[in-house]
């Protein structure tokens, strides 16, 4: 019994410290560059804005931070969908012209494993872009380093919020290079196999609302040269 | 009692100057003494033995940290057993519905009435009639297993597009391309065009029907009408 309390205190500062490690793990580390950067190959680049309220439609299970969008949405409430977010989202290109719809269909995935720095999506995004034609991404997400730079930060900031710059590539599967699956279906992506990276520019976080500031992209490697728009 | 004027000696070589720390240091060990010589132990063997238990406690810290984190599932998606009946050729078939109007989450397109509400269909040209759902999908048992999208509209690139992609949190994803006209029996038939985990190295065809309930309404609040959509896959042969 002597020993039972500076064994205890061993306990949770082993803990504290394990965690610590954890937090600040300089092994593990988010990808600042895009695997497709030096590909060489022609690049489709869509971007959108992450913010619920600048969507046309965003719904979770309704009790998380992010709320769903507009007000009257049904919501994810059922046991098999409540860890499932959708996004419905305007894609535009990157002079910011509207090139089409984009649905976005996201997962807590039961593969993370925080002991890797693993905070896993899988995400799924159905393209529809008239003009160019239209496509499916599956993908997994590392969200670890964005819930590590930006949304604790956030909450742990007295003003509840977080403002800068950051910049970071999500896509972390399924293939071996890090980058999505893309599945074309019609238009110039018919029977087209291909891949795609998705990232987030994020310049300001809410802990009360989430992403007040944020946008996302996809870069989808393009099958054959890409007309100027 | 006092310290053996050897020990003082050490201790002033040892800090230096600091007598007043060693003073409190031998008072300090005076009281520990005593508890060591109440317990009938010897005073030498307390402090590193408190030491160690600290140490173990620090490394075991770790471990337990580490074993809960690695067996601990994080996330633990719900799960519905898949109702799936084998065909001949050792495909399976399953199917799905969508009880309207319940379980359309989203309807948008320019010009049409849309769901919910308030909703803020985009004007922008691009889209053209462009149209956007999104659904909750019930199995057999009439029981939520996920969350479905049919985008359907006419480009310039894609011509008349009609296509579906069924996300199941637990499973997988499937997308699937269909015809852009229904048939004489208003159903519309198409190809998956890929799947994910579960559905990674399927093939086959997707099949929609949607049709009015007339008499199986059993209240007021029940279903007007159903979207079903039936899957018949089957795995791709090795090396195709």
């Amino acid at each position: 019994m002597r020993y039972a309390l500076p064994w205890f205190a061993g306990v949770l500062v082993g803990a504290l410290l394990f965690l610590v490690v954890l937090y600040y793990n300089p092994l593990a580390n988010g990808h600042a560059m895009s695997p497709l950067a030096v590909s060489g190959q022609p690049l489709v680049d869509l971007a959108y804005s992450r913010v619920p309220a600048e969507a046309i439609a965003y719904t979770n299970n309704g009790d998380k931070r992010l709320k769903p969008y507009p007000e009257k949405i049904g919501e994810l409430w059922e046991p098999t969908i409540r860890k499932t977010s959708v996004l419905v989202t305007l894609l535009s290109d990157g002079s910011g012209t509207a090139r089409g719809l984009g649905v976005k269909f996201a997962s807590e995935s039961e593969r993370t494993t925080l002991l890797k720095g693993e905070a896993l999506i899988d995400s799924a995004w159905h393209v529809f872009l008239p003009d160019s034609g239209s496509l499916f991404i599956d993908q997994t997400e590392n969200m670890w380093f964005y819930v590590r730079d930006i949304v604790l930060p956030a909450r742990w900031s007295s003003a509840d919020s977080w403002r800068g710059t950051w910049y970071g590539v999500t896509t972390a599967g399924p293939t071996a290079l890090g980058t999505a699956k893309v599945a074309g279906g019609t238009g110039r992506f018919a029977d087209v196999a291909t891949e795609a990276v998705e990232a987030i520019n994020a310049r300001a976080y809410s802990a009360l609302q989430g992403p007040v500031s944020a946008t996302g992209s996809l870069t989808i490697v393009a099958v054959e040269p890409v007309a100027q728009q | 009692m006092t310290s053996p004027p050897r020990a003082s000696a050490d201790c002033a070589l040892f800090h230096k100057s600091p007598v007043t720390a060693c003073e409190s240091r031998a008072g300090s060990l005076n009281s520990a003494g005593r508890a060591a010589e109440a317990a009938g132990k010897p005073i030498a063997t307390m402090g590193p033995l408190v030491f160690k238990s600290f140490v173990i406690g620090v490394l075991s810290g770790v471990v337990l940290v580490a074993c809960l984190l690695h067996f601990v599932p994080v996330v633990d998606q719900h799960r519905e057993a898949s109702l799936i009946s084998v065909q001949a050729n050792g495909g399976n078939t399953e199917s799905f519905h969508v009880n309207l109007p319940d379980d359309r989450i989203v309807l948008g397109g320019a010009g049409k009435e849309v769901i919910p509400a308030n909703l803020e269909w985009p004007e922008v040209a691009v889209l053209g009639d462009a149209q956007a759902e999104l659904f909750k999908i019930r199995n057999r048992n009439d029981v939520v297993v996920g969350v479905a999208s049919r985008i359907s509209g006419t480009g310039s690139a894609t011509g008349n597009v009609v296509e579906w992609t069924l996300h199941l949190p637990a499973r997988g994803t499937l997308y699937a391309n269909l015809q852009p006209l229904p048939d004489e029996g208003g159903s519309r038939s198409g190809r998956l065009r890929a799947g994910t985990r579960e559905f990674a190295s399927m093939q086959g065809s997707i099949n929609e029907r949607t049709r009015a309930i007339e008499d199986g309404r059993e209240n007021d609040s029940g279903p007007v009408g159903r979207i079903e959509l039936v899957t018949a896959l089957v795995r791709e042969a090795e090396g195709s």
